[in-house]
Formats: C-alpha cells, structure tokens, sequence
C-alpha cells in the first residue's frame, strides 16, 4: 500500500522547509516541496533609500548573506545605469569567490556528508588502512595512519559523552549507508579539517569586506575600501600577500581533498548517479564582471533546455534583455492572493494562508519559471553552461573529477551522469575549484591596476525624479539570485527578490509543472519509509538553503518524519 | 590575565523586530560604553558557523540573544556553558539552529572558551520590522545592567561613552 511522509523537521521554529513524499514499492510516485516561511523583505523595504536595500537584503537569510549584499547593489546600480570602477569590480569578485569557495565546502562536509557517511562506521575502521586507501585518493600530507587514530579517538570520546550533536539523529546503520568503515573515517577525518579550512577562506571575505558575517564595504557604486599601497589602514600590499596565502591553502585542500572525495562517494555510490535529474531546463548567469560596464565576465552562463546542450543560449551582460523578459513567477499553488504569473517588477506581496492542499495552495515560496517553465539552477546548471561556452578552467576541473570517478569505477562515466543527485555533488566540487582560478585572476587584475596607479573605487549614484527599474543577478553558491527594484523619485517602490532555492524549492508553477525538488525525488528510492534518507540525499544535492537543519535536532528526539498509510 | 579576549556576541534576525535584539543591545553597547580593558562587540546575526573564529580566539564569551523561556515577555535570564545548548535546543528560536550546531562543534574541535554566558530575553513582538518593540526598549537598561554586570565580573570596567 502507497504511503504517505512528511519531513519536515523544524516546525517548531517558524518552519522553513518540508517535504512531502508519496511511497509506493520501494520509491517515490509524487513529491511536495513546501517553503514553511514567510518571507517579507519586500515590504521592509518599500519606501527606503535605494542605496541601504543591500544592508537589509543581507538579513534575508542567515547563511548567504554577502549574496543578497552584491545582487542588492547590482540591481540598483542596473536601474541607474552606472558604471563601476574596475578595483570595485575585482574586490567584489574576490569577495564572491571567497565567499563561494567557503560555501561549497561547508555544503559538502558539514550539510551534507553525513547523508552518506556513517560517522559510527567509521569507530570500527583500521587506521592503516584507512591510510593505504586515502593513499590511493590523493597526496594529502595528512592521510596517515597516525592523523587518522587520532581522529577516531576524538569521534570516540565524543559519541561516548553521549552528547551527539551535529551527529544526533543521522542515520547510522542505514541500509543504503554503503562506505566501508575505512572510508568512512577519512571522510570523517575531512570533515573536521574542512572546519580549519573554510575559516581560512572566510578570512578573505572578512579583511576585504570589514566584517564577517556581514560585509560592509559595500555601497552602490562601487566599494568603500580606501586603497593606498602604502597605508597601515587601507587595503594595502601586506594585507593582499596575507590574502595570497590564504588562497593558496585553500586550493590545495579543494584539489586534493574535497574533489577526490566527492569522487570517491561517487564512485562508492554509483547508483546515484541514475537517480535525482528531475528538471534539467537548467538556468545560470555570468559572473565576474571585469569591466566596468558588466559585459565582460570571467564566467559564462546561460539557459539549457531539457538538458540538450545544443540549444545552449547565452546571458551576455548586467543589463540581458533575454533575461530579464524570462524570468516570471507564479502564485498559483502558493500563500498568496490570487493566482498570477507575473514578471517581478509587476509582483505584489500579498500573503493568504490556507491549509496545506495537495492540489490547491501548499507553499510560501512562488513558483519561478524561465521563458514559461520550472527551471533548475545551483552549480550543476553552471558547470554545464560554462563547459558548453567552453570554459577552460571548468573543461581541466570536469576533466580532473571525471577522470578520477572513471578510474575508481573502472568504467566511463559519461557526462549525461551529472543530471543526478550525486551529479549536484560533483558540479559543485568541480566549480569550487574553478572559483580558485577565478579568485587568483582578480588578485592579479587588482594588483596590476593598483600599480597603474589606478586608487579609484566607487561613483557617486545620482537618482533622477521619476521611475527607474533594475534588476542584479549573481550566480551565487546556491544558483541564480537576482533581485529586482523599482524606484520612484529616489526612493524604492517595489523590491523583490527571486532566491536559488526560490527555482530549485518552488512548488508546481502555473501549469501544475513540478518543481526542481519535486521532480528530483519522483522514482529515488526508499528503502524505509521511516528513515527516508533517500530523500534527504536528493533534496540536500541542491544545498537547500537552511533545509541543512534537517540534520539538527534537538535533545527531546522530535518526531521529524511523520508516517500515514495512503486512502 | 591582562591579554584575555572577551567577546560580546548580539544575535538575532533585525528583520523581525525583537528577534534582533541581541544585536540592538549589542550595539548599545557598542556606541554608548567604552571598556577597560577592551572588549570586542560582534553583530552575529543569523550565521552559524561564521562564528568559529569568535569563540575560538575568546577566552570567554558573552551571548545576547532572544529566547522563548516561555514565561512572560520581557523575562531575562543568564544561562552559563553546558547548560546553553541544552537550553535553547529545547527552546528554539528562528536562528537557534546555528547557535547550536556551533557550540557542539566547538565540543568537537576542542575550542571551547573557559566561560561562554548567555543572556536570553523572551521576545515580544516577533512580526516584521526594524525596531525592537517598545516593551523591549523599556527594560533595555535592565538587560544592560546584566549584561554589564557579568563583564565585570570578568574584570572589566566600563564607563559612559
């Protein structure tokens, strides 16, 4: 008999995001995704300055704030036309990379490793062995046997405080958990240094925008960093090098660490590479302008529909004319009034609960759709658009991963095997290390401006009476962010904002069309229908925003997982 | 002891009104007080594990923060290192997911502060806005005085900006 389960696993704190599953022989036959929280940046911002949305727009979200800060400033600067010099462009591009780097590792360590490793496995492993395996991944320095017992006394001293914490409420002895113990204790042994590591890139973040976690040196125009080669307190030649480093650190543990062991889990999980395609009309932007009028950018992106990279179709600048027509949202199925679809400039945030209606409304968050349908975004859609316009960096990265996955296989892997859950993973991997060669680029750019002599960092926005409508976009960690502005008389009428998980997590569009997730779990299987960690391994591919708590709990064992028998 | 850090942490979303108020009196703090010797004064905001380096350079540490205690607005009350997680993992707040996942994995990696302190405050009015209620603001020199009163015992002394 079909069964019915609902995860969702933070109702008691304003809710964020559950999911609805219908079972039937051991997988999935329909899906829900459903935003449990309202959010109204829209109407805090209505009648402000302009030039203080990015200050606001970065409390939207507690993870991705500097996000929400650089598409703030870009819409608005889009709306008045401006230009922005080029030291702004390379800071903000630093930033951004940094930024990104950062967030794919904690995704894949911290959010969503455990989905497939079993930290309890790993206790039982041999240490040596384990050794001799990583040995085989990668010349990390720090794969031994010696680094490797020591992780596992400290894993063992933890589990026995009884104090899980992060570790509560995984699923440990999961049938589909399929990593020998040995592996799992080098995943183990990752996870804890990725802690050291994505500190050491958020450094970068901090000493470029003045603060984590929030950035604040932004300002529409440009940046307000003072640079001066020479001076103790502004961006100056030693605080460049001291970023170098860190850098440098950084790439060497992407490239030896977090990239062979997404292959690794690959390789281990092979099946996963059938399941999780769901909506493969995938859509991403350019990024990392390097002019100053954004026409020029250091990466491609673009719209793929149905996942024919024939049909591949360029986004070319801040101001694309086929982006900015195509992006629509729909109210149909979600807590709004009426039943619109809508281009953003022309939305109104009007909420209207009603229950939870399989066939009716059932989210908060809209339906967004590109040129008329669901589209997915995230780094898979990203790496494929920049491998399809020819990205170098990204054809060495997809290279380097697909070679190692083949290798551990034994087998080709061909490329359609990226439209999966574990596909997710390792577009992310391989974008992460494109996000290195992106960041050196812009330190060299910045220093060899500088020593031209060029100190300039912001113009001054000036705002004419009467209406100006922007947008800014950003291929952030998560996918496509854009933002979306109308002012009138200098001051802001309409503000929305089209989040990544707005496109991945939205619910059937105007047409009864699925979303990303939706359509992403039809078929996964699940082995137990009250452990469904099937389902947490395809919703967590798309590094759902906050939906990363359905690995925290709380001491009281919560029922996360509510099972029903279908009528 | 003279090189010892202490970090004062305001949490909170400033978006929905007393949900922000760790972060406003944290900023009272900031602008209104000067300490000897000093302190630093953190925004924290929603984050999670942006928080690490905090807790791993401090010696001790202070969080601000809105608890639902459940007993009646305006409730104040201190809470003291283990006892924390234990506390707000029964009574969550929006942004208590990365609080604590942050104080288990400072268990995990070893990097704990000698002392972290939370002053919770039960919110009021938790709707959409940038102010904090007036009911918050009418007791913020009482969550001040605690707040104070705790870095003194700390060995800090402060005085009228």
């Amino acid at each position: 008999m079909a069964k019915r389960i609902t995860v969702d696993p933070i109702t008691r704190i304003e809710g964020h995001l559950r999911i609805d599953c219908q079972i039937d022989g051991g997988k999935v036959t329909n899906a829900w995704s459903s935003g449990q929280m309202w959010r109204g940046i829209e109407i805090i911002l209505k009648d402000r300055d302009p030039r203080d949305a990015w200050i606001y727009t970065q409390r939207i979200c507690g993870v991705c704030t500097t996000v929400h800060a650089i598409a703030s400033v870009r819409a608005v600067e889009n709306a008045l036309k401006m230009e922005i010099p080029l030291n702004a462009q390379y800071i903000r591009n630093m930033i951004i990379a940094a930024h990104g780097i950062h967030d794919h590792i904690v995704h894949f360590y911290h959010l969503s490793a455990l989905d497939w490793v079993d930290i309890v496995s790993a206790l039982k492993a041999s240490p040596a062995k384990a050794a001799r395996i990583a040995g085989t991944l990668s010349p990390w320095p720090n794969n031994t046997s010696r680094h490797f017992k020591a992780v596992q006394d400290r894993l063992k001293g933890f589990v026995n405080t009884g104090q899980l914490g992060i570790f509560a409420n995984a699923y440990w002895g999961h049938p589909a958990m399929k990593l020998p113990p040995e592996v799992n204790l080098i995943a183990a042994a990752h996870y804890l240094e990725a802690f050291e590591y994505q500190r050491q890139i958020n450094k970068i973040v901090g000493i470029l925008g003045s603060k984590t976690p929030h950035i604040q040196n932004l300002a529409v125009g440009g940046v307000s960093n003072p640079i001066n080669p020479d001076d103790q307190s502004a961006l100056n030649m030693e605080r460049l090098y001291y970023i170098k480093t860190l850098m440098d650190n950084i790439q060497n543990f992407v490239l030896n660490v977090y990239v062979p062991d997404v292959c690794a889990v690959a390789a281990y999980y092979k099946d996963w590479l059938n399941y999780g395609s769901g909506v493969t009309n995938y859509l991403s932007v350019p990024d990392f302008p390097i002019d100053t009028k954004g026409t020029e950018f250091l990466t491609p992106g673009g719209y793929i529909p149905n996942g024919d990279v024939n049909q591949f179709a360029a986004i070319k600048s801040f101001d694309d004319d086929f982006f900015r027509k195509n992006v629509k949202e729909s109210i149909k199925h979600s807590w709004y009034d009426g039943s619109w679809t809508r281009h953003p400039w022309d939305e109104e945030t009007v909420p209207k609960y009603t229950d939870f209606q399989d066939n009716g409304k059932y989210s908060w968050v809209k339906a967004p759709s590109f040129n008329g349908k669901p589209a997915q975004v995230g780094p898979l859609a990203n790496v494929l658009a920049m491998y399809v316009a020819g990205h170098e960096p990204t054809k060495k990265y997809l290279g380097v991963a697909l070679d190692k996955i083949n290798g551990l296989v034994g087998s080709k892997v061909p490329l359609s095997a990226l439209h999966s859950t574990l596909g997710r993973h390792a577009a992310r991997a391989v974008r992460c290390a494109v996000l290195y060669d992106i960041l050196e680029k812009n330190y060299q750019l910045l220093i060899e401006n500088i020593a031209s002599g060029d100190f300039a960092t912001y113009n001054e926005p000036e705002f004419p009476s009467g209406t100006q409508r922007g947008f800014g976009f950003h291929e952030a960690p998560r996918g496509v962010l854009s933002h979306w502005v109308v002012i009138d008389d200098g001051k802001i009428n309409n503000y929305q904002a089209v989040v990544p998980s707005t496109w991945n997590a939205g619910p059937r569009n105007q047409d009864d069309a699925m979303g990303p997730y939706e359509a992403s779990l039809m078929n996964n299987p699940v082995a137990q229908a009250e452990k469904p960690l099937e389902v947490l391994r395809t919703v967590h591919s798309f590094d759902p925003c906050l939906a990363c708590a359905i690995h925290l709990h709380d001491n009281k064992k919560k029922e996360i997982v509510h099972v029903t028998a279908m009528k | 002891m003279s090189n010892q850090v202490i970090t004062v942490l305001g949490l909170g979303n400033i978006l929905m009104r007393d949900e922000g108020i760790g972060v406003y009196i944290a900023n009272l703090l900031n602008t209104t007080y000067k300490f000897e010797p000093d302190i630093q004064i953190i925004d924290g905001g929603t984050t999670g594990t942006d928080l690490l380096p905090y807790f791993e350079s401090s010696n001790k540490i202070l969080i601000i923060d809105a608890v639902n205690f459940e007993k009646f607005p305006g409730y104040i009350e201190i809470i003291k290192n283990d006892d924390i997680l234990a506390t707000i993992t029964e009574k969550i707040s929006m942004h208590h997911l990365g609080l604590s996942d942050v104080l288990s994995i400072i268990k995990l990696l070893d990097i704990q502060p000698q002392e972290i302190c939370l002053v919770g405050i039960e919110p009021v009015d938790l709707e959409l806005g940038l102010e904090v209620s007036d009911d918050i603001k009418k007791i913020s020199g009482e969550i001040l005085e605690t707040v104070l009163s705790i870095l003194k015992s700390w060995g800090i002394e402060f005085s009228l900006l």
